[in-house]
């Protein structure tokens, strides 16, 4: 860390090395393109690098690259549409039926022919941001809400209503999958 | 009927997916951040990234968008001294103020009527 902030490029070096994966892998499910993904990506390490010096607390490093490598991946998702990055009015109505880990959770893992990450990719963005952040990221619901900088209840709503739609999504597979056999 | 690997979690599911997937644009990042040719110094420069605060930012605009449209009101009602150097002082008479060179050529014209 240190020697980041000392601009070593060693540092940076091994600082892509630990992180560019697992960042490639997060931008590439938020904005279903790889080269978008890598774009963003490479973005956020030289963000990271010019300004490290403003991260006062050195144990929430990843947390901050998240925070960028999100920011950067909205900027890309806004220059083609606004209106997925606002929460519909209905959100909030979903909120009764949070659970933890329900049924989906299963789907999850079970998910046929399809991809699950090709799954991921036809959500809506702000679906598709909270899904990824809290089931491949496994961020917890309060760590999504700072980084995305709004309510832990806005946040728990979008779950619920990414996990319906991948629900469908899988129930649309398995119904396809019964009439091809 | 063709079944993924088990997994325990979404993560290594979708770890399983994207396994494929690696960042590969190292070279490219440190060519932005140790620029060594003049071109690529160049090219940081041109891609160099300001922020600018939307509220002080819009805030300024708006001042400045204001000056410069009461700004032809305000020339064309100003009075400036040198417009009117050459009508000499302003006096008082019965209870107006006029023009010194004004009110003695008002004077000099009701005169020459009174003459007539």
């Amino acid at each position: 860390m240190q020697e980041l902030v000392e601009k070593n490029e060693a540092a940076l070096r091994h600082l892509m090395d630990q992180y560019g994966d697992e960042l490639l892998r997060t931008a590439y499910l938020l904005l279903k393109d790889r080269q978008a993904a890598e774009e963003a990506v490479q973005d956020t390490f030289i963000e990271v690098y010019t300004q490290i010096s403003k991260l006062r607390d050195r144990d929430k490093l990843r947390s901050w690259m998240f925070r960028i490598m999100i920011n950067r991946c909205r900027m890309r998702q806004r220059t083609w549409s606004w209106k997925n990055l606002f929460p519909s009015s209905e959100v909030e109505s979903w909120l009764e039926d949070e659970q933890q880990h329900g049924p989906e959770f299963q789907i999850f893992l079970e998910w046929r022919n399809g991809r699950l990450s090709d799954a991921i990719h036809q959500l809506a963005y702000i679906y598709r941001e909270v899904i990824t952040l809290y089931y491949y990221s496994e961020m917890s619901i309060q760590e999504i809400a700072e980084q995305l900088n709004i309510s832990e209840n806005t946040i728990k709503a979008r779950l619920v209503r990414g996990r319906n739609q991948l629900r469908s999504l899988w129930e649309k597979e398995e119904r396809q999958d019964e009439q091809g056999t | 009927m063709n079944r993924e690997p088990s997994t325990s979690t979404p993560k290594q599911k979708l770890d399983q997916e994207l396994k494929s997937l690696h960042f590969t644009y190292q070279t490219e990042v440190l060519k932005r951040t140790h620029p060594s040719s003049w071109g690529e110094q160049l090219r940081m420069f041109w891609n160099y990234e300001i922020e600018i605060p939307v509220i002080p930012a819009a805030g300024t605009l708006t001042l400045i968008a204001v000056i410069l449209f009461l700004h032809p009101w305000s020339s064309s009602v100003s009075h400036n001294p040198e417009q009117f150097a050459d009508r000499g002082p302003l006096i008082e008479a019965y209870g107006n103020t006029y023009w010194k060179k004004d009110y003695e050529r008002a004077v000099a014209r009701l005169e020459d009527k009174t003459q007539d």
